[in-house]
């Protein structure tokens, strides 16, 4: 396995050096060849990347996911799939960040979102089961951006093993290492983050709620001064948030249920599709040669390649089908909240987009009793 | 060896020639003439074997045509008039393209799922031929061997794949107006031959039910049968 990071963000801080050692260290620079775009090479065979252990603070955590892996065959289907694949990316990362028990709550948002401290957003930029490139950006809840890089593996045929093991965990171990070394470099703490978390989250659902307590300069944020606890108008906005995040466990508790009936699936079509591109790389060596196409029988050659179209379809449509029924059952969420039953409808972004809506009418019902 | 088929060869032997002196080949792609006109195809379909093409039979058929088409193309040569066009396969291309056609025609069942925007037609031992559309009549679709075009052609439902080698298969698919029968129509070909190998298949509705047990590829447990109730 080879993971390759181009890091688009220098740290100015001053580093916790004993730290930043370690995830040096565990990065097991090869060669680090810097290249013009700031490119750290990591050259890594085997899953051999360490944690470097616990972060410092007990900050939540949003990760947000998005696709952006080009649409090969341009159908509904694989497009109902690299949704799905990006939800069970999203997952792993969380799965790997809660290795360590001293982060706080690690949720995945349908976009992201200013209630936890930190948002890890990814973009998945390329996945074919040989190779996994992930853009990832961390941001605080200040608006401050403190780490991005492009994260990119590459499988070996070793990755894929009987236990089925992921075969790209060094990515994330890697990219949760460095998440880590940078939170563990910011300067604000919990506490202050917790408040402006919530602030925020009162000014984007109720733009006119303490207007002159959160400061703004520069697409930074910050607490000018905080509202009583005892203010009804936080205890109402603290009790929508509350229930915002009962529909984002919701969703959750779906997402978890995808993920463990396409887990099986994803895997073998990843180990299907990384070993079609290699034979497809070997043949097309090969193939140029006039004597080797002497020497290979038609029928041998062309058999070959729809013997290997047949057998990697197979595995995608067992994949994009399983995905497509599963998106169907998921199109529908309900919501107990505020001592009703709300029944949200379409994509997971549209149903929360639906819910902060409701939220909003019932702040709005609540706030002129 | 006998007379004839040393005649046949050497007629052969002019039609590759032919080729040799510039002639170029482009793969063949799917016409479409007609307005859409969707038919209904759900259901399972079983190979009415009685109806459907014997294999060997076709590959006897099509030796017969590229030996009329030999002698014709040795006789325009006999003429002095030259021929633009393919070449004709040998022997070895028509077993080739025999034994291609009957790892690509082995199915026997099928299953329709179908609705507005997206057509499949599962097949036993195979992948399923996949169809989305949009109204605009034809879809193409990438994939890391090839390429396959797809729609409706009238009432018929057609697939064209074209797989990096130069192998080209197209399926269509109608239903009968009069009996309730399926007709798959498969046509395989070598870009280096262009002579295609087409195969018939007529299939009749089953209940799967019936069979007082149903079985089911899946990837994770391979081929998985259950007793029905």
């Amino acid at each position: 396995m080879m993971a390759i990071l181009a890091n688009k963000w220098s740290i100015s801080r001053p580093l916790f050096l004993v730290l930043a050692i370690t995830v040096l260290l565990s990065h097991m620079t090869s060669a680090a060849p810097i290249s013009d775009g700031d490119i750290r090479d990591i050259g890594v065979v085997g899953q051999s990347v360490q944690s470097v252990g616990n972060t410092p603070v007990r900050l939540d955590v949003g990760i947000s996911v998005n696709t952006k892996v080009r649409n090969k065959s341009g159908t509904a289907a694989e497009a109902a799939f690299r949704e799905t694949e990006a939800l069970l990316i999203g997952q792993r990362l969380r799965g790997e960040l809660e290795q360590s028990d001293d982060w706080g709550i690690i949720r995945l948002f349908p976009e992201p979102s200013v209630i936890p401290q930190l948002t890890v957003q990814l973009s998945i930029l390329a996945s074919d089961g040989r190779e996994l490139v992930v853009d990832a950006v961390v941001r605080s809840v200040t608006g401050e951006t403190i780490w991005s890089s492009v994260y990119r593996d590459i499988s070996v045929n070793d990755d894929y093993t009987a236990d089925k093991t992921d075969p790209f965990a060094d990515l994330y171990i890697t990219m949760v290492n460095d998440i880590v070394y940078s939170v563990s470099s910011a300067p604000h703490q919990e506490t202050y983050l917790r408040s402006l978390s919530s602030l925020r989250y009162a000014s984007e659902l109720v733009p006119e709620a303490f207007p002159d307590y959160l400061g703004q300069e520069a697409g930074l944020y910050s607490v000018r001064r905080e509202p009583s606890r005892e203010d009804p108008m936080l205890i109402r906005l603290n009790r929508l948030q509350d229930y915002e995040l009962l529909f984002v466990d919701t969703i959750d508790e779906q997402l978890a249920n995808v993920s463990r009936e396409v887990s099986d699936a994803y895997y073998l079509w990843m180990k299907s599709s990384k070993e079609q591109l290699d034979w497809l790389d070997l043949r097309r060596e090969r193939g140029v040669s006039a004597e080797t196409l002497r020497n290979e029988s038609t029928f041998t050659r062309l058999q070959a390649v729809y013997a290997a179209h047949r057998s990697l379809k197979i595995h995608e449509q067992e994949l994009f089908e399983l995905v497509l029924e599963l998106e169907n059952e998921t199109r529908a969420t309900a919501v107990y909240a505020n001592e009703q039953v709300f029944k949200l409808f379409g994509t997971l972004e549209q149903q929360y987009q639906e819910w902060r809506a409701t939220l909003r009418r019932i702040n709005d019902l609540e706030s002129t009793l | 060896m006998t007379g004839s088929h040393h005649k046949l060869w050497r007629l052969l032997a002019i039609g590759w020639l032919s080729l040799s002196l510039g002639c170029t080949q482009e793969r063949h792609t799917e016409a479409v003439t007609r307005v859409a006109t969707p038919v209904d195809m759900t259901g399972h379909w079983e190979i009415d074997f009685a109806r459907s093409d014997n294999l060997q039979d076709q590959l006897s058929s099509i030796a017969r045509r590229v030996q009329r088409e030999a002698v014709r193309r040795a006789r325009l040569a006999e003429e002095g008039r030259g021929y633009v066009g393919s070449p004709l396969p040998d022997q070895s291309d028509l077993v080739t393209l025999a034994r291609l056609a009957e790892i690509i025609t082995e199915p026997v069942l099928l299953e329709v799922i179908q609705n507005d925007a997206r057509i499949r037609v599962k097949r036993d031992k195979s992948f399923a031929l996949v169809c989305e559309y949009d109204g605009s009549g034809l879809s193409i679709t990438v994939d890391t061997l090839g390429i396959q075009r797809c729609g409706w052609d009238g009432d018929q439902l057609f697939f064209v794949l074209e797989l990096e080698g130069g192998l080209d298969v197209t399926h269509r698919l109608s239903r009968s107006d009069k009996t309730d029968m399926l007709l798959l129509v498969t046509s395989v070909e070598t870009t280096s031959t262009r002579f295609p190998l087409v195969v018939s298949q007529y299939f009749t509705p089953y209940d799967p039910d019936a069979l007082g047990y149903r079985c089911e590829r899946t990837l994770t447990r391979g081929k998985v049968c259950s007793t029905q109730q």
